[in-house]
């Protein structure tokens, strides 16, 4: 388990993190979601004792970092794949670790098998592809056989086949009763990976809540009506105080507060309309994190956050 | 490594083979002022490498504890420094010997011992200033180029300012590390500061650089 509090890292002027608290439970998979600059990366490098916190602590099991008898048996993680000397072979580098952790060289053996790089163990990891590095990186925190992991932007690099991998990896940590935490701007890869999510904007906790609960917190959510009586129930629905947006042909996105399907049924039949269809939309994983972090975007292209939101999404798309 | 090696035994013929007389132990050894750079820059490559890669932070990760990774780094390259120390001295003054026909090349006493065993300890030291060095500067080129101008530029332009430039230049750590190794006869440093208070300000500059350098890598976000 990983607990912050109020934790706190300051770069001169600009506060990177600013007093955020959260707790990764063990069991489930936590997703990490902010945007480029949030501070995720920040408050895992701080997690790792790499960097000190300017004030506040963050704890695993309850001890600093630097208080752990064995760090890597006792929490894994893969933070930035290139962190590993390009003429030293896979092999030799997990070598290194275990050795360093007082680990079996058995292990270095079953990581490798792991993550699938058997094959290439004795190659120099310079020659690695981005994916393969990735793939490292994951066998050197799985190395201690850990209670806890955790790792930034794991899918970065990886093709549709090493995402599927993954995410059943990550799923099988946490269902060995290990506590996950995963960071990504993916979000849609989010949404099916991780239980639980910790949303930060600016170094700022803006969320921290189930999955389910994020998208149902969302406030875009509206109803979808097509009708080919339009004149008729427009106006009804216009009156009890709805609003209605165009939405393609003889097709309405009704919106209000506390807007239902029922309540949009019960209107249109009181003017006798027909329906074709008449659903819930929920909003999406990224329409809901970017209303959430609409005022928390470190960088954003001049007047066009939406820009980033459909770069996002073509990319995840793309790595479906 | 093996740079580390050739440079001292070539000086060593070239001086031995050629001097009819006036060879001593110390002109035999000359060249193991210039391994002496071999050794800056390969230890201070020995840290700055782990910045240059990012391996300092698995590092890191699995010892946190700082003061010991860099006290047992420095330990280990001095001890690889003090290994290569010995056997180039050893190996130049038996080589230099095989060439040499005006029979100097003879351990007499304890100061000729020194001018030969010494090199161990002053490659030792140098190490370890090189990694404390490379420990606080972190980039490969800049820490090596530090070292170097340092070493051979700045500690030699001391000693021509007027006045006072003699009296600094006598208590500069790579100098002390030069006379430590030195004959007293050819350094003309004969005073009681020579060997032993040269080894103290050598290992003195070594044990200050190295604590600031671990003050420093504590407070620091790696």
């Amino acid at each position: 388990m990983i607990e912050a509090r109020s934790l706190t890292k300051k770069y001169g002027q600009l506060t990177a993190v600013d007093a955020l608290s959260f707790s990764v439970q063990p069991g489930v998979v936590t997703g990490f979601l902010g945007p480029n600059g949030a501070g995720k990366s920040t408050t895992m490098r701080m997690t790792l004792g790499l960097d000190r916190p300017t004030s506040g602590t963050v704890t695993i099991g309850g001890r600093l970092y630097a208080e752990l008898d064995n760090p890597l048996r006792t929490i894994g993680a893969l933070l930035d794949a290139r962190w590993v000397h390009p003429n030293r072979s896979a092999r030799n580098h997990l070598s290194a670790m275990a050795a360093l952790a007082e680990l079996p060289e058995r292990r270095v053996d079953e990581v490798l098998d792991m993550v699938g790089l058997s094959a290439v163990a004795n190659k120099r990891a310079g020659a690695f592809s981005l994916g393969m590095s990735q793939r490292l990186g994951i066998a050197g925190a799985l190395l201690g056989d850990p209670e806890v992991l955790m790792f930034d932007e794991p899918v970065n690099g990886l093709d549709p086949e090493g995402i599927v991998w993954i995410r059943t990896l990550m799923q099988g940590l946490a269902g060995d009763g290990r506590s996950v935490l995963v960071s990504s701007h993916l979000l849609s890869e989010m949404a099916v990976t991780a239980k639980h999510l910790i949303v930060i904007g600016r170094g700022a906790l803006i969320a921290d809540c189930s999955t389910q609960a994020f998208l149902d917190q969302a406030v875009t959510a509206g109803v979808v009506l097509r009708t080919p009586d339009s004149e008729r129930v427009l106006p009804r629905l216009l009156s009890a105080g709805l609003e209605v947006h165009d939405d393609g042909v003889d097709t309405y996105l009704i919106t209000g507060d506390g807007v239902s399907t029922d309540q949009v049924g019960y209107l249109a039949a009181g003017v006798g309309a027909v329906i074709h269809e008449l659903s819930l939309r929920r909003a999406s994983l990224e329409e809901a994190f970017m209303e959430l972090t609409a005022d928390a975007v470190q960088y954003s292209a001049s007047g066009a956050p939406g820009a980033t939101s459909d770069h996002e999404l073509a990319l995840a798309a793309a790595a479906q | 490594m093996g740079l580390a090696l050739l440079i001292p035994i070539t000086f060593g013929v070239l001086i031995s083979s050629q001097s009819d007389e006036g060879n001593t132990i110390f002109f035999a050894l000359a060249g193991m002022q210039f391994t002496s750079a071999v050794i800056l820059v390969l230890a201070a490559l020995a840290v700055t490498s782990e910045y240059r890669f990012g391996t300092i932070r698995t590092t890191l990760q699995a010892q946190p504890g700082r003061t010991r990774v860099l006290w047992t780094k420095a330990g280990v390259i001095a001890a690889v420094a003090f290994l290569i120390g010995e056997v180039a001295a050893w190996a130049t003054f038996a080589v230099s010997r095989s060439f040499d026909e005006t029979g100097v090349l003879v351990l007499r006493n304890a100061d000729d011992w020194r001018l030969v065993a010494g090199y161990g300890l002053v490659y030792a030291l140098l190490a370890v200033i090189a990694v404390a060095v490379g420990s606080l500067v972190r980039h490969p080129a800049g820490a090596v180029t530090l070292l170097l101008v340092w070493s051979l530029a700045i500690e030699n332009l001391v000693n021509v300012i007027p006045g006072f430039g003699d009296d600094i230049y006598r208590l500069l750590p790579f100098v002390n590390g030069t006379l430590f190794a030195g004959d007293p006869q050819i350094t003309g440093v004969t005073d009681p500061l020579s060997t032993l208070g040269s080894l103290g300000i050598l290992s003195g500059t070594a044990l200050v650089l190295l604590s600031v350098a671990t003050v420093v890598l504590k407070r620091r976000d790696a």
